[in-house]
């Protein structure tokens, strides 16, 4: 892994199944003043334990922001209770993903030195979640949310304070999916974003001294292509987390660590 | 196991598991067997979209695809191939409405890609070919993961926001709008609305958003309530697809992706929305390469039984929790149009 991650706010994304929870809880470990939190899997915790996390629900989001631009909770209440509220919310889930993200600023700010490690959900939910930042600024154009959505924009770019972690799996089309994204990122001003690219057998045989000769035909032709890919797309061979056999965790942050050292 | 031709074939699965490449290889398969069928993909990788002769950028268009493109006979029946396209859907599906709703500055912004009502969106675009009746199969690539269940959803959503609650509000902001528009009937209006509360919440509303926003706000929801039929029209499609007579839903799953839990728990969360058959399509497998390996070495031992494991746990589950099964193998070693040849071929066993 390229250098230490010490940025207060980091995402970890990707398709599906590429291991992104497992990976964030396993970053999560590595620091004292981590906090995990799932917004992928809202509410839910995983089997495994992630260590120190947080369980935050759209719904108490959104009453104590409104708790806190109103100054009060009663007429936050109410306005959580109308029909026409719960109705935007179920229809727009870029506003939600908002109401997120400015909780995420907001607790960073009033928690200086704590790190939040954000399982974040799969890439075409991960874009909807970042377009949501300009989509509001524009809708908005002025008043109070208007003035946090660019506080959140501001902290989300700033690269000393977010960092963007695109996990994805030694495939062709994998990585090039996460350029996209990455760039797709970039796009919107986020620049600080890493690829790392999980279930490697190319790093798992240099870990266990596996020769070449030693692999069969079709794992050998995975090998190859995926140090085919490191040369393609320029990947240094930190980025690389290797194919895991056993004890998903320590694995995991063995290699992070050994990669920092 | 043969499947047997529904009207609806339905892909669903985590991102990169191949969902579209199969979803292709099925509409190609029904094509090659004489069908009239529709595709219609989310976002297909580049050198598919190629294959599929639809341009990169999406117009919402159906286009014809030509079989020769991946080294298939010309078969007997038809393929057209489909980029979804909020804007494009709307548009088909409102034409009266479809310019003022992107001229409002919330909803224009909400009809992007990635705006966030792509949901809602495949379900008025399948619906729309659904009526057409110009097609005997519909093929769709469902958006990844989540987003299925979002897919799901959208039916009930819609309903939700056309309840009896919402309309009876829908009026108040009306007369709240008028009311502002027209200055002598002001105080009378404002007055009603306020002793109903709108008022009230539109005051907070304007003095977190802006009342730039509250005044578009309520343009936007007068637009959707006079578009409603449309959505309610949607609404019928989830009772076919609910019907297993007319659908076969095919859950995609890779045996690269560590995905028996969520895989269930999206078969699981998706199955009070409907009860057509359900297939398991377990692609990229190795595991008749994986039985024949006999390694020596431990730590190559230990690769070969977690990847053995894996494919036999997704099997094991898939026996237990679904209709039927089918194992594509991995094709990572041929070229793109022969990968979907070959796989083409799988079907038909």
């Amino acid at each position: 892994m390229p250098g230490v991650i010490n940025q207060p706010l980091v995402f970890v994304t990707g398709k599906g199944g590429v291991g992104k929870t497992c990976f964030a809880e396993s970053l999560t470990h590595l620091n004292p003043n981590a906090v995990f939190f799932s917004l992928s899997h809202q509410g839910q915790v995983s089997a495994i334990d992630p260590g120190s996390s947080v369980d935050w629900d759209l719904e108490s989001c959104t009453t104590d922001y409104i708790t806190q631009k109103f100054k009060s909770e009663t007429i936050a209440k109410w306005i959580m209770k109308t029909p026409l509220f719960s109705a935007i919310f179920r229809m727009i889930p870029s506003l939600s993903y908002l109401t997120f993200l400015g909780k995420f600023v907001h607790y960073l700010e009033h928690h200086p030195g704590a790190q939040l490690i954000i399982d974040a959900p799969a890439s075409g939910h991960a874009i909807t979640m970042i377009e949501s930042i300009d989509l509001f600024s524009y809708i908005f154009q002025e008043g109070l949310l208007f003035k946090d959505t660019n506080r959140i924009k501001s902290f989300l770019t700033d690269p000393l304070k977010t960092k963007f972690i695109v996990l994805t799996l030694p495939t062709d089309m994998a990585i090039q999916e996460g350029l996209d994204l990455k760039n797709e990122f970039a796009s919107k001003g986020l620049e600080n974003t890493d690829i790392i690219v999980n279930q490697s057998l190319h790093k798992y045989c240099d870990r266990n001294k596996i020769q070449d000769k030693e692999l069969p035909h079709f794992l050998l032709e995975r090998v190859r292509v995926e140090r085919e890919l490191l040369t393609t797309y320029n990947l240094n061979e930190a980025r690389l987390i290797s194919y895991q056999t056993e004890n998903l965790h320590q694995s995991i942050i063995e290699e992070v660590i050994d990669a920092n050292n | 196991m043969p499947i047997t031709n529904n009207h609806f074939e339905i892909f669903c699965g985590t991102g990169g598991v191949g969902k579209t490449t199969l979803a292709t290889t099925r509409a190609l398969y029904l094509q090659q067997q004489g069908f009239k069928t529709l595709l219609i993909t989310i976002d297909p990788a580049k050198r598919l979209k190629q294959l599929l002769g639809i341009p990169s950028m999406s117009t919402g268009e159906a286009y014809q695809v030509d079989p020769k493109s991946f080294s298939l006979p010309k078969g007997k029946g038809k393929l057209d191939a489909l980029l979804m396209s909020e804007r494009a859907a709307f548009q088909r599906v409102l034409p009266e409405y479809g310019q003022a709703f992107l001229e409002n500055r919330i909803l224009g912004s909400l009809l992007r890609p990635y705006g966030g009502m792509n949901e809602i969106f495949a379900l008025l675009e399948l619906n729309y070919f659904h009526q057409s009746g110009k097609y005997d199969v519909i093929v769709l690539d469902t958006p990844p993961g989540d987003h299925f269940i979002d897919f799901l959803q959208a039916a009930e959503k819609i309903h939700q926001f056309f309840d009896s609650k919402f309309i009876d509000l829908f009026n108040s902001l009306q007369n709240y709008l008028q009311g502002k528009k027209s200055k002598e009937k002001k105080r009378g209006f404002v007055k009603k609305v306020l002793s109903q509360g709108i008022g009230k919440l539109m005051h907070y509303l304007g003095q977190v958003t802006g009342e730039q926003f509250v005044e578009e706000f309520v343009e936007a929801i007068s637009l959707f309530y006079h578009s409603k039929s449309a959505f309610i029209d949607a609404l019928a499609l989830q009772n076919v697809l609910k019907d297993g007579k007319k659908t076969n839903w095919y859950l995609t799953t890779s045996v690269e992706h560590q995905k028996i839990k969520e895989a269930y728990a999206l078969q699981r969360n998706s199955a009070r929305y409907f009860s057509g058959k359900q297939h398991l399509l377990i692609n990229q497998s190795l595991l008749s390469e994986l039985n024949l390996w006999q390694p020596s070495d431990i730590p190559l031992q230990k690769l070969q039984e977690t990847m053995r494991n894996k494919e036999n746990e997704l099997i094991q589950y898939a026996e237990n929790c679904f209709e039927s099964m089918m194992v594509f193998p991995s094709v990572t070693h041929f070229p793109p149009d022969e990968q979907i040849k070959h796989l083409v071929t799988c079907w038909e066993k």
